[in-house]
């Protein structure tokens, strides 16, 4: 029996304290001081205790907001001497995609490898933009499993990247009437990407090309980026070439599996010689996102052409690139999904999606609109304890001074992620009583769409919405 | 004896209004502490400053009016000029700790006038 895939996280404690949310300003000048019944020395959480544990120990002067907002130090003083508040920072960090909740619970899996579980509920808003406008169908759900997610019924994550046939045919002796390319998989749908900004030092790259290799997938970088510093990972790297400049790049590609080219109008016609370099290699062409092409025709034209995988990129909130009402990747992939599937080739090849994965239920939510897997590079630095406070952008220094970072715990950083996040991704399988996340890709029945519901519940009850919300 | 290291600043601010700008801690090593208000300054935060090797410390405060926490900006003042009669006491410079009120054309200047002028002890 074939050995059971599995991620094996080990905590790795941040480096640096992370941004936390709540804090207590206390105004200790009206302290009675001898009321006997401090509630510093009350609080559950030792937070006080472990101020003076920080403090004592010659660090740096930091305030910890580690604060969990229980209030009961602020109603239990006798003098009303603490009012909570939120860090000024945690507001700052991030952005309106990016939020700060999402950093802190990226954080918190990087560091435990743990699902992050919440005691208070859900307590925003019934729908959002993007992502938020659709949930996935958990009704398989009828008992607690007997044994996990990692119990005897195994679910299977894996996904291709090489092409497949568009069917089989046999000859009369029963052999094989058609070609069939050896299958070129990975075990988890998730691809790593190289960020386009950050401290990107050789450390950060080796942290991420390690932990691709610890989970056997692979990770995007330019080609003119590969250096022989990290050629020994040259099984994880899947360079991004040009139709015009992959011939000075031969002997890299003669190392890896998977090679990238930028899309460009007659694309199609330099695979054949990529094909001379390497035989054995898995082409995917990158297309961008852009309003002012029609990817979903590309998408079906390059489906015909000899091409493996084709991976789209939308910008670091999945919007659409050059558009001023940016429509959503899950739309667009949804669009390139069906024409494929219009035009009897989306059997055949691989989509990838690139832009505003930040959290596992993404993952699972961008398979259901017609990805096949996805990439992930903010979540890559983030997990490392990025901020995105973009002080290196201006070049300010970065406050987890991440030119610092050692590659093994940078790796087990991102592993923790990885392993946190297939977790979750398991669980939601298992609730829709799936598998394999191959049988996840463009399975909407398994997914309820906000517009759906409005319509078959609330229309019939209130009339058709007057003012449709934009939940794009 | 190293004569060229750069002289360290910690500075405890306020989050309204102020924001750093790369050239503001020019010729100094600087170390910034946000708050949600200057308030949460307590006089050991100051005093550890000091002992995590800062050779000046600034605070910087809002308005007194403009204080969102009423009482926040008073506050401020008295615990750092509590903690300069400690520095005095103990034998340091009291002038290594300075108390800012913000205002915004005038603080990034300030700033910028007490590392020049070499009001920080290198």
């Amino acid at each position: 029996m074939p050995k059971k895939y599995n991620i094996h996280t080990k905590a790795a404690p941040p480096r640096f304290y992370p941004v936390g949310k709540y804090g207590i300003i206390e105004d200790r000048e009206n302290c009675a001081g001898s009321c006997k019944e401090c509630v510093k020395k009350k609080c559950v959480y030792d937070i006080f205790k472990e101020n003076y544990l920080h403090m004592s120990e010659m660090e740096e002067p930091e305030y910890l907001y580690t604060c969990n907002s229980c209030f009961r130090c602020i109603q239990e003083c006798t003098k009303g001497i603490f009012s909570r508040v939120i860090n000024p920072e945690y507001r700052e960090i991030g952005d309106e995609y990016w939020t700060p909740d999402v950093l802190n619970r990226t954080w918190y899996q990087a560091h435990t490898g743990s699902i992050p579980v919440s005691g208070a509920g859900y307590r925003g808003p019934f729908v959002g933009k993007g992502f938020d406008s659709m949930w996935t169908d958990m009704s398989e759900i009828v008992r607690p499993t007997r044994d996990g997610i990692h119990g005897r019924e195994y679910i299977n994550t894996s996904i291709e990247l090489s092409r497949r046939p568009e069917r089989l045919a046999f000859n009369d002796d029963g052999s094989l009437a058609v070609e069939v390319k050896p299958i070129f998989d990975i075990p988890l749908p998730i691809l790593f990407q190289q960020p386009d900004f950050g401290v990107l030092s050789k450390n950060v790259l080796i942290s991420m090309l390690k932990a691709a290799q610890t989970i056997g997938t692979k990770l995007f970088i330019p080609a003119c980026d590969v250096n022989d510093e990290i050629m020994s990972f040259a099984s994880c790297i899947i360079p991004l070439v040009t139709k015009d400049n992959f011939k000075s790049y031969s002997s890299l590609l003669n190392n890896v599996d998977v090679v990238e080219i930028e899309y460009e109008s007659g694309v199609e016609k330099v695979f054949e010689s990529i094909k001379a370099i390497n035989e054995k290699l898995v082409i995917s062409v990158g297309l961008n996102l852009s309003s002012d092409v029609d990817y979903a025709t590309i998408g079906v034209e390059l489906s015909k052409a000899n091409v493996d995988t084709i991976h789209v990129y939308a910008d670091k909130h999945g919007r659409e690139f050059d558009s001023e009402k940016p429509r959503f990747i899950k739309d667009m992939l949804r669009d390139i999904h069906l024409a494929l599937i219009d035009a009897g080739t989306r059997q055949q090849i691989n989509i990838i999606a690139s832009g505003g994965i930040c959290m596992a239920e993404h993952v699972n939510k961008a398979i259901i609109c017609g990805a096949d897997g996805v990439t992930i590079d903010r979540s890559l630095l983030i997990a490392m304890e990025c901020r995105l406070c973009d002080r290196c952008k201006d070049g300010l220094a970065c406050p987890v001074e991440f030119e610092t970072i050692d590659a093994n715990y940078g790796s087990n950083r991102i592993v923790n992620l990885m392993g946190a996040w297939r977790n979750q991704m398991l669980e939601m399988l298992g609730a829709m009583g799936l598998r394999e996340a191959r049988r996840l890709r463009g399975e909407v029945g398994r997914s309820m769409w906000f517009e759906d519901l409005e319509k078959e519940n609330f229309a019939p009850i209130f009339g058709e919405r007057k003012v449709a919300i934009d939940v794009g | 004896m190293n004569i060229d290291k750069k002289p360290k600043l910690t500075l405890f601010h306020c989050l309204n209004s102020f924001k750093e700008t790369s050239s503001m801690f020019d010729g100094c090593q600087a170390k910034t502490v946000k708050m949600a208000c200057s308030s949460m300054t307590k006089d050991i935060h100051l005093l550890k400053a000091f002992e995590a090797g800062a050779d000046a410390v600034l605070v910087l405060v809002c308005p007194e009016k403009g204080c969102r926490y009423s009482e926040g900006s008073m506050r401020a003042k008295k615990r750092v000029d509590y903690v300069k009669t400690i520095l005095d006491d103990i034998g340091m410079d009291s002038r290594a700790i300075e108390y800012i009120q913000h205002d915004s054309q005038k603080t990034t200047g300030l700033i910028k006038d007490i590392i020049q002028n070499n009001d920080i002890r290198a």
